[in-house]
């Protein structure tokens, strides 16, 4: 595993969240139409602009990808922290890695669906969007469980690879992940999937999150360099890295 | 004083100002909602910086870290009373 | 008078002596965790100013002496936790997880309280979807009661480490860490209280 490798890897975290946003403001989905929109007004909103919302769609399915090299490479890394034979929060990661590729692509699916046939029932195409935007929202166990095993991993890893605070803030995001989760309950206010902490806050540290991790990979494969090998073997003393502060 | 009976004063008065908050939570009156309020966040925002400082430890620590803390305390406060009485229906 | 230091990363030059209470990276998720909880406090005052009669009717369903009974469990559950990390970092620690214990048992009252509090109001048939004022309170206090599980569970686990044999300064720095993160659920709580249960 050279370093460009683990590099590109490292970026295509970042690359995912700058193809995102954009992706997300072209489909329309940025800010999100109002659970309490009737069913006339949402097929009105999907039969509006269906070019460019469905070249969002494709781009979101493609941008979607993109975290699995990312999440791998985390996994990587948590092996290397908590050293020995099995490493289960690896594993952890990379189910939560694979939840998070299909949190993406589900919903994508459903909006795609909603904006095929734009003549169709009001009735129906408001189904596909609420079966869009209820697991776009509502998906957190993608994200959290990503967030618990890097956090554990950091915070109880035998051989140091990253700063300790970068555990409590994964532990941290692994609880703002989780406000989405309860928008089923609610249509409007801030808890609704449009609301300003079910949505607005959890997307701001969503995007954060990928870009921090991203930095912190990237500075990881230079400072492992010499490591790695070593690292991944070794079930010895437990190894301090540079970037330990 | 020892700082276990500094931090034993702290809690007394803690209860003491929950006690105090609870009173004027009982008697707001109509006309001075407002007031009220302000006390009553005001009242909550000291024992959140009572705790902050003397069971958290921040008194000690470096001056960073108490600066923003108690900055913290500081805007909360404001803002909740601000939007106490600016927010009508 | 100031709690004993331990040797460890020695104060910055511009701050010489003083030291991070804790582990450091603890004030990352404090610090992230108190200003999500000011963004609730302030929507929820902002609510409560668009629709105040509403806010002020629903309060009135509260019982603020189980609320006031809740805040005085979790202060004195920080008390306990104070004296214990202080007894700990100042080489003593026998005899402080019975301190721990009892904190623990505080936090356990406040579950408890909460428990009776809300099957109360759902027997009032009141819950998350009865309104503004009741959405924000279950929703608020219900993430505050998962704080106070997941702190019950870190007590819980300073117990387990104080009583072991081998006890270093890593134990010991985890107990004051683990107390921190106590006492922000405490002081969350000290604000939820004032804002649901005092302001009308």
């Amino acid at each position: 595993m050279t370093q460009g490798i683990q590099k590109t890897m490292a970026v295509s975290g970042a690359v995912f969240v700058l193809l995102l946003f954009p992706a997300i403001i072209m489909t329309g989905l940025l800010p999100p139409i109002s659970p309490m929109r009737t069913a006339d007004e949402i097929a009105r909103f999907w039969s509006t602009n269906t070019g460019l919302k469905r070249l969002g769609l494709v781009i979101l399915l493609a941008a979607a990808g993109l975290q699995a090299p990312f999440g791998a490479l985390m996994a990587i890394r948590i092996r290397q922290m908590e050293g020995g034979r099995y490493s289960p929060l690896a594993y952890t990661q990379l189910v939560g890695t694979g939840l998070a590729v299909v949190a993406i692509i589900m919903p994508t699916f459903a909006f795609a669906a909603a904006s095929y046939r734009p003549e169709r029932d009001p009735q129906i195409t408001q189904a596909l969007n609420d079966l869009g935007w209820l697991p776009f929202v509502m998906n957190w166990p993608a994200a959290t469980i990503q967030c618990l095993a890097i956090g554990f991993a950091i915070l109880g890893a035998t051989h140091a690879i990253w700063p300790r605070w970068l555990g409590y803030f994964n532990l941290w995001c692994a609880f703002i992940f989780a406000a989405g989760g309860l928008v089923v309950l609610f249509k409007d206010g801030v808890f609704a999937w449009n609301g300003l902490l079910a949505f607005w806050m959890v997307a701001v540290f969503f995007g954060l999150w990928f870009l921090i991790m991203a930095w912190q990979l990237w500075v990881s494969v230079a400072a492992l360099e010499g490591d790695s090998v070593a690292l991944a073997m070794s079930e010895n003393e437990p190894a301090r890295s540079p970037l330990q502060r | 004083m020892t700082a276990t009976r500094r931090v034993t004063l702290v809690w007394v008065l803690l209860l003491a100002l929950t006690f105090g908050s609870f009173l004027v939570g009982v008697e707001q009156g109509a006309g001075f909602a407002s007031v009220g309020a302000a006390i009553i966040v005001g009242i909550a925002m000291l024992k959140v910086r009572l705790i902050g400082l003397h069971f958290m430890d921040v008194r000690a620590a470096p001056r960073a870290l108490r600066a923003l803390f108690e900055g913290y305390v500081l805007v909360v406060f404001v803002v909740l009373v601000a939007l106490d009485i600016f927010v009508k229906p | 008078m100031t709690l004993l230091r331990r040797s460890g990363a020695p104060g910055t030059s511009a701050d010489p002596g003083r030291k991070v209470p804790g582990e450091e990276g603890i004030w990352v998720f404090v610090l992230g965790d108190m200003t999500v909880f000011a963004l609730f406090f302030a929507t929820f005052m902002y609510s409560r100013g668009k629709n105040h009669a509403v806010f002020a009717r629903d309060h009135a369903e509260l019982h603020v002496s189980l609320g006031t009974v809740n805040t005085v469990l979790l202060l004195s559950s920080s008390l306990l936790v104070v004296l214990a990390v202080q007894r700990v970092l100042g080489g003593r620690h026998a005899g402080a997880w019975q301190l721990i214990a009892g904190a623990l048992c505080c936090g356990a009252g406040f579950v408890v309280v909460k428990a009776v509090e809300w099957t109360q109001l759902f027997a009032a048939r009141k819950g998350v979807g009865s309104g503004e004022f009741f959405s924000y309170y279950f929703m608020f206090t219900g993430i505050h009661l998962m704080h106070v599980l997941i702190g019950l569970a870190v007590l819980s686990r300073l117990i387990v480490v104080i009583r072991r044999a081998e006890f270093t300064d890593k134990q010991a720095r985890l107990c004051e860490t683990g107390g921190i993160f106590w006492h922000m659920v405490d002081l969350l709580w000290v604000v939820l209280f004032a804002l649901f249960y005092l302001v009308r």
